[in-house]
């Protein structure tokens, strides 16, 4: 204990945060939510710290407390979710999640981590979109949709429907174990459309090539 | 955890008795020669422990000493034992087969060989196990060696990349190889291995026609190579495990035979070894041959070898590794032994794709010994080190073929399967070396590549990832745009200037220098070697869920080649520590990581162009993952010259008397896989079965 904490003294342990979960297209104004996780380099306990979220300006636009509970997954990461309010203004916005650094007990060195909040006008359109096996002619459920920044993912019926503003677009769909599709399309109002996709096949060996 | 060995001593397979001493070794061989020998005089005796007039103390002798047991050693040995002389079979594994056993067994041949003729008539096997027809027309099938021949040395056809596959393969080897092809297929077929219909063409196995078969067994209720099957248990169980029999799971072969034939590699090399034990061939495991005895340095005939024993041993238990069966078995434990060779020695004991010294000479970027040949755990360290090549230079044998390891695809590349050192093939748990590698990894498809980033050695991204395991195919049967070949099937012109005018090159270029982006130098590079250092994909829990994959044990294990991190940073610190050759920090990790999810954002890749073909995806969901990206090797070309005889020649051009060598060990052709070894290893034997007077 003693050694413990003159090494605490000389070196205060490290808080690494790290975020996810965070919208690809936050409609301006809209109140989102994200995830944030600490974990201290020794595995200490971080249940109820704080944890804040600064806007681009510095000011904080959410705030949290740890929990109690880990990450699945992982060994010693305390999560929370915090909510914010996006921006009116479109565009990419620099935000940054912090805990300060504590010197109670063990001293702990302040931690932050960068995001991106990308704000997007209200959609106004709807691009459904049907994902289906080109040999087999059958839906792809969990087919990921992207119409950047929009995404979606296609349901049981290989069916999404992505809201999106007036544009130009690239559609890109991609299914697991499945080749990606691409192409490009105009969006003026809501239209419906389909990705038809390739199975793809793990090579086992290059002994066993598909040709 | 992985199994451990899956039989015990007692409930191993005998076909007949167990292994044999030295006293034994004669009276079997004695018993064995007179039933099996048929052509030529009678087989000597093989004699044990005694000097020869040239002063050599021997401790074992035979006609013919085969080095390696793979797919042109055991081939040689059956046809030496055919021609009844006395065979003896050294390897330095502790079981029979070389990287054929783990191998696809797809082999091709052509030139009218017996699986197209069967198929042009429309046959089934002369055990009728294949239900399906033919999967080809006729007109796809015809052929005669001439036409062969052409199509292996026509110096027009290129690949997408720009490679000529054929230009540069030897005259004199590709008219030999042709010319055998066909009783090649059949001699196999007379030694218990059995082909499924003709499907298609290996790679580097010429454009023009159907040349490939498979090799199969049938499940049964036991295993049986005289019947042809193979227990379920015997052949693995898909996602489960694998076996002694068959290192790698025997998948369907329904569409190429019929319902319940399972293929790959481990149906040929039983079979071969079968027919071998049977006939009476002694094998001598665990021996690894380390100097060529000739009458002087260099000059006169090869005497023999001097071989040290080399035993695995389960790295778990400790136990020594033991082959699958032991009929013919000479358990000779001491340290080093002289064994002479009468009539032949042939050296079939693999190529250089294991070591990085000697490898490096062709392609210098593969000096980093990080990155290993297919087989690793299968064969061990001893296994494809070029030391059959490198004997037999120490005494005046030359080389040839070397720069054809350049440029073929099914060389060195990025395997498809991640977290594990042995990324070549998919072994699971139940083979007895499965303990050396831990984990059988995680197998990909290419488009799989869209869920990960991957970086080098100091944690920056290097190529797009989308594009790193696309590797160029061969021109081969069918051709066409698509393989870099103007025209198609029948309408392909064989030695024609339009395969390779440089508008065609222009239009149909397609390669991907992704293994050359992989292994270049970094920051991490330090003199005097500058190696490129380890590879890693770093991925999240999104990508699991995204893209289902399974990271659960036997896929991964805690080898030095997974890890899982609560955040970047503390992966980046957990590779470093954990992993042999991660000898400079992944410092930039974190700061790649960063910047990749500010690409994802932005919805475009800057660095490399990623964004235009496949969704791009955060890695930013804990828990956080990084599996080995491994580079194999996987077969090498160029190595000792040899002529259409099989014979090794030395500088001057000359045949060194007594001295054999085909596959791997051998130089002078591109061609791939088990099509080129199976028939060197039938042109040594027959040949030397000519010269047995």
């Amino acid at each position: 204990m003693k050694d413990e904490a003159e090494a605490g003294a000389a070196e205060p342990h490290a808080v690494e945060l790290t975020v996810w979960d965070v919208p690809a297209a936050a409609e301006a104004g809209e109140r989102f939510a994200v995830s944030v996780g600490a974990k201290c380099s020794a595995g200490c306990d971080l249940a109820g710290r704080e944890l804040s979220l600064f806007d681009q300006k510095g000011y904080v636009v959410g705030t949290v407390k740890l929990g109690h509970d880990i990450w699945p997954g992982t060994e010693a990461l305390y999560f929370a979710e915090v909510e914010a309010r996006a921006p009116l203004e479109a565009g990419s916005h620099q935000w940054e999640a912090k805990i300060a650094g504590w010197d109670a007990e063990l001293p702990h060195a302040p931690g932050s981590f960068p995001l991106i909040v990308r704000v997007v006008t209200p959609p106004d359109c709807e691009v459904t979109v049907r994902a289906i096996d080109r040999e087999k002619q059958t839906p792809i459920k969990g087919a990921r949709v992207v119409m950047h920044p929009y995404r979606a993912v296609t349901d049981d019926n290989g069916i999404a429907r992505v809201r999106v503003a007036r544009g130009q677009y690239d559609i890109l769909v991609s299914g697991s174990q499945y080749l990606p599709a691409c192409a490009s399309v105009e969006v003026t109002a809501d239209m419906i459309t389909s990705a038809e996709l390739d199975a793809d096949q793990p090579w086992a060996s290059p002994d066993e090539d598909p040709e | 955890m992985a199994k451990k060995r899956d039989t015990k001593p007692e409930e191993r397979k005998p076909q007949e008795s167990t292994s044999v001493s030295r006293r034994d070794f004669i009276k079997q061989g004695v018993a064995a020669g007179v039933g099996a020998a048929t052509l030529g005089a009678c087989a000597s005796t093989p004699s044990a422990q005694g000097t020869s007039p040239d002063g050599i103390k021997w401790d074992y002798e035979a006609d013919v000493v085969v080095i390696g047991s793979g797919a042109s050693g055991l081939p040689c040995a059956i046809r030496a034992r055919d021609a009844g002389l006395t065979v003896l079979v050294i390897d330095q594994n502790f079981d029979i087969g070389g990287k054929m056993l783990h191998s696809g067994g797809q082999v091709s041949f052509g030139g009218g060989d017996p699986c197209q003729l069967r198929d042009i008539a429309g046959q089934s096997d002369k055990e009728g196990f294949i239900k399906i027809p033919p999967l080809h027309k006729p007109q796809d099938m015809i052929e005669d060696t001439d036409f062969l021949f052409r199509d292996m040395t026509d110096w027009s056809v290129l690949d997408v990349a720009g490679n000529a596959p054929y230009r540069y393969n030897d005259r004199e080897l590709h008219r030999a190889w042709a010319d055998n092809c066909p009783a090649t297929r059949q001699f196999l077929m007379d030694n218990y291995v059995r082909f499924t219909r003709i499907q298609g063409t290996h790679g580097t196995s010429g454009v023009s026609r159907a040349r490939r078969a498979t090799t199969f067994l049938m499940l049964g209720d036991k295993t049986d190579i005289k019947a042809g099957t193979v227990t379920r248990q015997d052949a693995g169980i898909q996602g489960k495990s694998s076996s002694h029999f068959a290192p790698r799971f025997m998948a369907s072969a329904a569409k190429w035979a019929a319902p319940g034939a399972v293929w790959n590699g481990a149906a040929l090399t039983r079979g071969l070894e079968f027919s071998a034990r049977e006939k009476g061939v002694q094998f001598m495991l665990n021996r690894k041959m380390t100097e060529i005895v000739r009458e002087q340095p260099f000059s006169g005939r090869v005497l023999g070898v001097r071989a040290r024993y080399s035993p695995r041993f389960n790295p778990d238990t400790k136990e020594r590794l033991e082959s699958l069966w032991q009929n013919g078995n000479v358990d000779e434990r001491r340290a080093t032994i002289a064994i002479r060779a009468r009539k032949a020695l042939m050296i079939g004991s693999g190529g250089h794709s294991a070591n990085p010294q000697f490898r490096s000479m062709f392609y210098p970027a593969f000096n980093e010994p990080a990155f290993v040949s297919s087989g690793w755990a299968l064969l061990g360290p001893l296994g494809g080190d070029a030391s059959g090549i490198i004997t037999g230079m120490r005494i005046g044998a030359t080389l040839a073929g070397m720069q054809q390891n350049l440029g073929i695809s099914q060389s060195y590349h990025i395997p498809t399967r991640l977290a594990t050192r042995d990324a070549y093939t998919d072994m699971l748990p139940g083979h007895p070396t499965f303990p050396f590698r831990r984990s059988t990894g995680i197998t990909l498809g290419t488009s799989s590549y869209e869920h990960l980033i991957a970086v080098n050695q100091v944690g920056k991204r290097f190529y797009n990832e989308l594009n790193l395991a696309k590797r160029h195919l061969s021109p081969i049967w069918p051709g066409g745009p698509r393989l870099g070949v103007p025209k198609p099937s029948l309408q392909h012109v064989q030695c024609d200037w339009r395969n390779c005018s440089p508008e065609w090159v222009k239009q149909m270029y397609n390669g991907y220098p992704a293994l050359d982006a992989a292994m270049a130098m970094n920051e991490g590079s330090r003199p005097p070697h500058f190696y490129s250092g380890p590879l890693w994909a770093i991925f999240d829990r999104g990508t699991i869920e995204r893209d289902k994959w399974d990271i659960s044990p036997p896929f991964t294990a805690d080898n030095g080649y997974f890890f899982s991190a609560d955040t970047i940073e503390e992966l980046a610190r957990k590779i470093e520590k954990g992993h042999e050759f991660q000898r400079v920090p992944l410092s930039n990790l974190a700061e790649t990581a960063r910047k990749w999810n500010s690409y994802v954002d932005a919805g475009a890749d800057p660095d490399f162009e990623r964004g235009k073909d496949a969704p791009m995806h955060k890695i930013d969901k804990p828990p956080f993952y990084a599996a080995s990206i491994c580079p194999v090797w996987h077969d090498s070309y160029g190595g000792l010259r040899i002529n259409g005889n099989g014979q090794v020649l030395d500088t001057q051009g000359e045949v060194i008397p007594g001295l054999y060598s085909g596959g791997e060990a051998s130089g002078g052709g591109n061609q791939h896989g088990l099509g080129r070894a199976l028939v060197h290893g039938y042109i040594a034997g027959s040949q030397i079965a000519r010269e047995r007077g």
